[in-house]
């Protein structure tokens, strides 16, 4: 069963979130998944979220991927904290979590280019073995070789091979994420940020 | 049917561009100035006294000579037209430039040939012709076939590991070689070894960008044989350890700041690294492959030290070898620089093994390249060369006040002019510009002006190293590396990132320092 995920839209110090996350993780002895969209490299801002960041001096949003039974217990965890006691938390409350929203699928469009062949032979083998979850659409390779180029040249420079290929990866977050780390190692290959559907 | 079209249009466009040139020269030839067959009594007087050689003998001689003065600015047009092609097509329409380049250049060459031949006569056209090739263009050209064969046969080999002193090193060493073997010979010889050591780094553009910078410009700066400008300095009468002597201060200050900031920025880049090779330094393992071609590259620098040195007064009848016109075309010591250079070439050519070369990725095709663009840039600049000499009287005169002030050089205008031409045209041509704007005169340069001449130099290496397309080895070694899978930047990119917030500054440095 593939895992599904929320995002969430959370307002407050970076550390503070960062810390209740990682203290509930803790706590609960779990180790669901969690990320932040800036650093996983999810397209997540909007115009007016990167004004407000910037007006703001203290409290920044922060889109965070996670885990469904992750947000699920922690959104148990926090109504059951803040309502029988009736006490408003720095940290822990409701109120800092703005938003969030179940996602359906990610996708995420490249672009590649190189001009040695063991290199697009690597290229190729890792579109080629994309983990499962994930599906590679309009997948567009094309190889060229220029016959009577001659060695390296000054002036007029011609590479002997080149392979060029563009595409979308389209698939489960989760994977995704991992998918966009792998490729952002790969110097060769261009991703662009993840787009999340809801 | 294809070829026939191209030939008869490639005919149609050559006379609709001569036409204008024919014009512009029957106006010149109408008011008197065109072609003044002279007595030379006078003019090698004058060259005798500016360049403070004591001539032997006057020879009266019928040496055909235009006059720059009312040129029209048009005659300059295939000259910028060879250069801007080079600039551009090879951004523009690469595929195109790659099979096309020869045809490009022999058009200029032409549209510039015909009609200066129309326009001057046969006598006159010829005249410059030989006097171009056999003075200029055969030197340069031999001794670039030179070092590039002896340089293409120096294969260094090893296991190295690419850490920021060990790349420090190597592009300290490429920077050292390139005043000696050239910055392409360098650039070739160093660029394999540097980015075998750095496969293992996710972080290497760097890495490429400070080579450019370094090997294959910056480094050539120390004596003729580093970089075609300051070769064509040589020809033209600018003493070998002269480059030496006045550069070493200005290039070891760009060098050390360079240096410097490539150790800081590499040491980030490799903590970054979240993986490290098994095997660090200490177990690398070096070896040189062809190690007798350094033997025939000392034997270069001392042919061309040699040139200089031994019967080298054109204007002394006792050191010409080829005469034409009345006129001394090569001297003894450059001939016999072209001999050693040319036999130094097949030496190379039979020492060294098909496994250095093939190592080291050799072909003659870059040496063809140059062959075939210079041979138009040699021809083409005749024009503008004679404009510059008119001074601020003549039709390049604006160019020539922007960089002088009260009839005097200001070196900060020159370094600048220089090196804002020299970062998107051919730093060659582009010295040669410049260095008959500052008047022409070799010695005159050396002994009065020294500062603008080593502005002039200094402008012309050091700034082509701004652009992919400043100097002829940054395409080279860009090409290289992305054919090992390093992401190059892009054109705009290498400005934008590194060249423009690295280098810029370091030149302003430069100027406020040495200007």
């Amino acid at each position: 069963m593939e895992k599904k995920y929320y995002e969430l839209v959370l307002e407050g110090d970076y550390n503070a979130i960062n810390g209740l996350l990682n203290g509930f993780l803790l706590g609960k002895n779990h180790d669901w998944t969690f990320y932040f969209s800036k650093k996983a490299g999810v397209k997540t801002e909007t115009l007016i979220e990167v004004i407000a960041d910037w007006i703001s001096m203290k409290n920044k949003i922060h889109h965070i991927i996670m885990e469904d039974v992750f947000y699920k217990e922690l959104r148990k965890a926090v109504e059951k904290y803040n309502k029988p006691l009736k006490i408003k938390s720095k940290f822990v409350n409701l109120n800092y979590i703005k938003s969030a929203k179940l996602i359906k699928k990610a996708h995420l469009n490249f672009k590649a280019i190189t001009y040695g062949r063991q290199h697009a032979a690597e290229m190729k083998f890792l579109l080629k073995n994309i983990p499962a979850g994930i599906v590679l659409q309009n997948y567009k390779p094309v190889e060229k070789v220029v016959k009577d180029v001659k060695g390296v040249e000054l002036y007029a420079p011609e590479h002997e091979y080149t392979f060029e290929a563009s595409g979308t990866l389209v698939g489960n977050i989760g994977t995704m994420i991992d998918l966009k780390q792998k490729l952002d190692d790969y110097p060769l290959i261009e991703a662009d940020k993840i787009h999340l559907k809801f | 049917m294809r070829k026939k079209i191209v030939i008869l249009l490639f005919f149609i466009m050559s006379t609709c561009i001569c036409i204008p040139f024919i014009h512009a020269a029957n106006k010149a030839e109408n008011a008197g100035l065109a072609e003044t067959v002279h007595q030379s009594v006078a003019h090698e007087a004058e060259t005798d006294n500016a360049s403070g050689h004591e001539s032997a003998t006057a020879a009266v001689h019928h040496a055909p000579h235009i006059d720059g003065k009312d040129l029209s600015l048009l005659w300059a047009l295939p000259f910028l037209g060879i250069l801007l092609s080079i600039a551009i097509f090879p951004l523009l329409a690469p595929h195109f430039w790659h099979h096309h380049y020869g045809k490009v250049s022999l058009f200029w060459g032409l549209v510039l040939f015909i009609a200066f031949t129309i326009g001057f006569g046969p006598n006159t056209s010829f005249f410059y012709l030989v006097e171009t090739y056999l003075g200029e263009f055969i030197p340069f050209i031999t001794l670039l076939l030179a070092l590039f064969t002896v340089a293409g046969g120096i294969r260094l080999k090893g296991e190295l590991v690419g850490t920021p002193r060990l790349n420090t090193l190597l592009i300290f060493i490429g920077t050292f070689l390139a005043s000696w073997m050239g910055t392409t010979g360098a650039a070739m010889l160093m660029i394999r070894p540097v980015i075998r050591a750095n496969e293992w780094r996710k972080h290497k553009i760097h890495v490429i960008i400070f080579f450019i910078f370094l090997v294959a410009n910056i480094g050539g700066s120390l004596t003729p044989l580093g970089d075609p400008p300051l070769f064509l300095g040589f020809l033209k009468g600018v003493k070998f350890f002269w480059t030496t002597t006045h550069m070493l201060p200005i290039m070891g200050v760009a060098t050390v700041i360079l240096l410097a900031l490539f150790f800081v920025i590499d040491t980030i880049y490799y903590k970054r690294e979240t993986e490290r090779p098994a095997t660090l330094p200490g177990g690398a393992k070096i070896a040189i492959d062809g190690k007798a071609n350094f033997i025939l590259l000392a034997g270069i620098v001392g042919a061309v030290i040699f040139s200089g040195l031994w019967h080298s007064d054109i204007n002394n009848p006792a050191d010409v070898a080829i005469t034409a016109w009345g006129t001394g075309m090569l001297t003894k010591g450059t001939l016999a620089q072209v001999i050693i250079l040319l036999t130094i070439t097949v030496l190379s050519v039979k020492i060294t093994s098909k496994e250095t070369r093939d190592g080291n990725g050799f072909s003659w095709a870059p040496i063809i390249e140059v062959a075939k663009l210079f041979a138009t840039i040699f021809i083409t600049m005749v024009m503008p060369i004679a404009m510059l000499k008119a001074g601020v009287d003549g039709p390049l005169g604006a160019i020539v006040s922007q960089v002088t002030a009260d009839g005097q050089p200001v070196n900060k205008a020159f370094f600048w002019a220089t090196g804002a031409l020299s970062s998107f045209l051919d730093n060659a041509p582009t010295y040669v510009v410049f260095f008959n704007t500052a008047g022409g005169n070799a010695a005159q340069l050396m002994s009065e002006l020294p500062q603008t001449l080593l502005a002039i130099s200094a402008g012309a290496v050091f700034m082509g190293a701004n652009t992919y397309i400043g100097n002829a080895p940054n395409f080279m070694v860009k090409s290289i590396a992305e054919e090992s899978g390093i992401p190059m930047p892009s054109f705009f990119g290498y400005m934008l990132k590194w060249s423009i917030p690295i280098l810029i500054p370091t030149f302003i440095l430069l100027t406020l320092v040495f200007f």
